[in-house]
């Protein structure tokens, strides 16, 4: 067993009949950040699914140890507790549950599991209010439903501003800078790099490269057909935009 | 089963008749009613438009009006007052005057002393029948003309007390043109075995606007009938906020007829049950005008074993070119014993039309509730978070902050939702 934030071995999953993650073994210590990149349908997002604990997906082989504990064994309201986060893809519309009482409640949810105590009204705005201005947000929407009426970048910022409030110790995000313009993935990107810190991992699942140019990875892994089969190091992303995927699916068969 | 219905009707009828105010109902339209409901009995279980009503506690409820009840019992049963509103508060269906405004002192209020437009309402369907018993058994009601602006508050109590009897709550309001009235009607109380029979007449002037909230918060054991019946004139604009939450069995008729050009309803209906509890709501909407407007946003919650439903047709006549109407009904099962039926439907005799319906019906949104755990909220919270969500978009519309706080607090209650009124806080 390695020290690794994130540790995974042999992991197969299966969606209904398809079987998406076919044997996947990773390893993101603390401090790193890692991207996963991968053509569409390579299993990026089930793998993303799978570490949130989303229901649907079945495990049928290997393990997933986060901070030494069996991921697996967790809840997932217990993983984002215990520091885990995902940034979805597609972040979901709650009209009528406003994002101030949602951040306030996950905050204080964590907060309560480490066993530390809630933070009050005041303290709560005051933090939120900075994480904001890092991510251009307009306090107006604090009051409003929970990405309701959003654009996609606004959703994505969104996201960004939960880490940001929540200072996960593993933040897995899925595809965040698909449907940013220049300026709000430069937002994005800006925002993820203020969390960057020795004692945090951060997973970037992307289609491109545009997003590791703002946020230089430590290691670049492709996944194919449900199996990591390349990683290196930031050098491996630039040869990908050049070269594509097709060289190595050949090899993923 | 209508057979002894029937034969209870006519003596309980017969028994009571000399001592019925004719100031409430007039001794022939009283007569008139009674024969019809004779004619008409009991819905049989076969009647499409009553499928889904829970009846069988009428086999034994007294119909007749139970005697007047202390004032004082009421008292207690009184929701906070609203600032800016004149409370008449009815006991048992009679005027508590101790505990009520005085009539006289409002402005732009008159007695009414006949029925609104009776051509208009006497052409009730069967779907009306119990419209009919309350016009044989009333013995008192708000009955108005208004001609200005008011805002009022009528709370209809109904009384366990010892005598067994029905309480027949009353509303007769007659809106002149150019008019506003903001009416809040709640309906308490009530016991098992006792009937509650509400009838409300509306009729809304030329160009006047009524903003009408309703709050059914009965007893669980109560049986609670209600008919609604609205005409609305050219010009005229009727905002209906119904919630349906409290009585072992709940039954809503409600009629609105779009007449005048131009007129338009706007009406939000909730329903919540749980246990046991069942809940139907039948909506009939006319469009006659042209260019009228209907929008309807219906959302009913079944927990535990209970049901609801939401019958809601539209009808569009081949007077009522450009009408535009819109129905929105969305049922949340919570447990798997729950049931909603939700039915609409759409009848349009015109081309010049445009019409939409939508109706769902299913457990929680598995995204959503994904989306907040993952967030590190418990499930339950997470739940009732998407239950107030489900129905908020109901209650967020009554303006009134007060009253909305009040109608939030006993929605949450009914829901036994601890995580949204913290949320609300």
């Amino acid at each position: 067993m390695s020290d690794a934030m994130l540790s995974i071995r042999g992991l197969r999953v299966r969606v209904g009949e398809r079987e998406v993650l076919r044997g996947i073994d990773l390893d993101v210590p603390a401090g790193e950040v890692h991207a996963i990149m991968g053509p569409n349908g390579s299993g990026k997002s089930s793998l993303s699914h799978v570490l949130a604990g989303k229901p649907g997906y079945e495990v049928l082989g290997g393990s997933i140890t986060f901070k030494g504990q069996d991921l697996l064994g967790l809840a997932p309201e217990v993983r984002a507790r215990e520091g885990l986060f995902l940034g979805f893809q597609y972040p979901v519309e709650i009209p009528g549950v406003n994002n101030a009482y949602l951040l306030k409640a996950a905050l204080n949810a964590a907060r309560t599991h480490r066993g530390l105590g809630e933070v009050d009204a005041f303290e709560f705005l005051q933090l939120v209010k900075a994480k904001m201005q890092v991510m251009k947000m307009d306090e107006a929407f604090l009051s409003r439903g929970v990405n309701e009426g959003f654009s996609g970048g606004e959703k994505k910022r969104n996201e960004i501003l939960q880490m940001l409030v929540l200072e996960p110790s593993l933040a897995v995000l899925d595809e965040t800078d698909s449907g940013l313009d220049i300026d709000a993935l430069k937002i994005v990107s800006s925002g993820i790099q203020t969390l960057r810190a020795p004692e945090r991992a951060i997973v970037l699942v992307t289609h491109y490269q545009r997003l590791l140019d703002h946020v230089a990875p430590d290691r670049v892994h492709v996944l194919a057909r449900g199996r990591i089969v390349k990683s290196g190091g930031p050098e491996l992303a630039l040869e990908l935009e050049k070269r594509g995927y097709d060289w190595l699916l050949e090899n993923a068969a | 089963m209508s057979t002894a219905f029937k034969e209870r009707l006519a003596q309980e009828s017969a028994a009571v008749r000399g001592g019925l105010p004719d100031s409430v109902v007039p001794a022939d339209a009283r007569d008139a009613a009674l024969q019809r409901a004779l004619a008409a009995g009991l819905p049989g279980l076969r009647e499409e438009g009553w499928r889904y009503a829970s009846l069988r506690p009428l086999n034994e409820a007294p119909l007749a009006s139970v005697p007047a009840g202390e004032e004082s019992a009421a008292a207690s049963l009184l929701p906070e007052a609203l600032g800016g509103f004149a409370r008449l508060v009815y006991v048992n269906g009679r005027l508590a005057r101790n505990l009520s405004a005085d009539v006289t002192s409002l402005p732009g209020l008159q007695p009414r002393t006949k029925p609104v437009d009776a051509e208009h309402f006497t052409t009730a369907t069967a779907d009306e029948r119990f419209a009919w018993l309350n016009d044989a058994f009333a013995v008192d009601g708000a009955q108005f003309d208004l001609r200005g602006e008011l805002q009022l508050e009528l709370v209809f109590v109904a009384l366990a007390g010892e005598t067994a009897g029905a309480a027949h709550p009353r509303i007769t309001l007659q809106l002149a043109a150019g008019s506003k009235l903001t009416l809040i009607e709640r309906h308490v109380g009530g016991t098992e075995g006792r009937l509650v029979n509400a009838l409300v007449q509306l009729g809304i002037g030329r160009d006047a606007t009524l903003e009408h909230i309703r709050l059914q918060d009965c007893a669980p054991g109560a049986l609670f009938l209600d008919s609604l019946l609205a005409k609305l004139d050219a010009g005229s604009l009727y905002t209906l906020t119904q919630l349906q939450l409290g009585a072992a069995s709940a039954r809503s008729g409600v009629r609105i007829d779009l007449d005048g050009e131009a007129a338009s309803l706007d009406l939000r209906g909730l329903s919540l049950t749980d246990a046991r509890r069942v809940h139907d709501a039948a909506i009939q909407v006319t469009h006659r005008g042209r260019r009228t407007k209907s929008e309807q946003l219906l959302r009913a919650i079944a927990k535990g074993r209970s049901g609801t439903s939401f019958a809601s047709r539209v009808d569009v006549a081949s007077t009522a070119g450009g009408a535009d109407s819109q129905q929105s009904l969305k049922g949340l099962i919570v447990d798997a014993g729950a049931e909603v039926n939700l039915r609409p439907q759409l009848e349009i005799s015109t081309d010049e039309v445009k019409a939409s319906h939508g109706a769902t019906t299913g457990a929680l949104d598995a995204n959503m509730l994904f989306y907040l755990l993952s967030r590190g909220l418990d499930a339950q919270t997470a739940r009732q978070l998407l239950e107030w969500a489900f129905l908020e978009d109901v209650i967020s519309r009554i303006g009134l902050s007060t009253l909305r706080r009040q109608a939030e607090l006993a929605t949450l209650s009914h829901l036994g939702n601890t995580a949204a009124e913290e949320a609300l806080r």
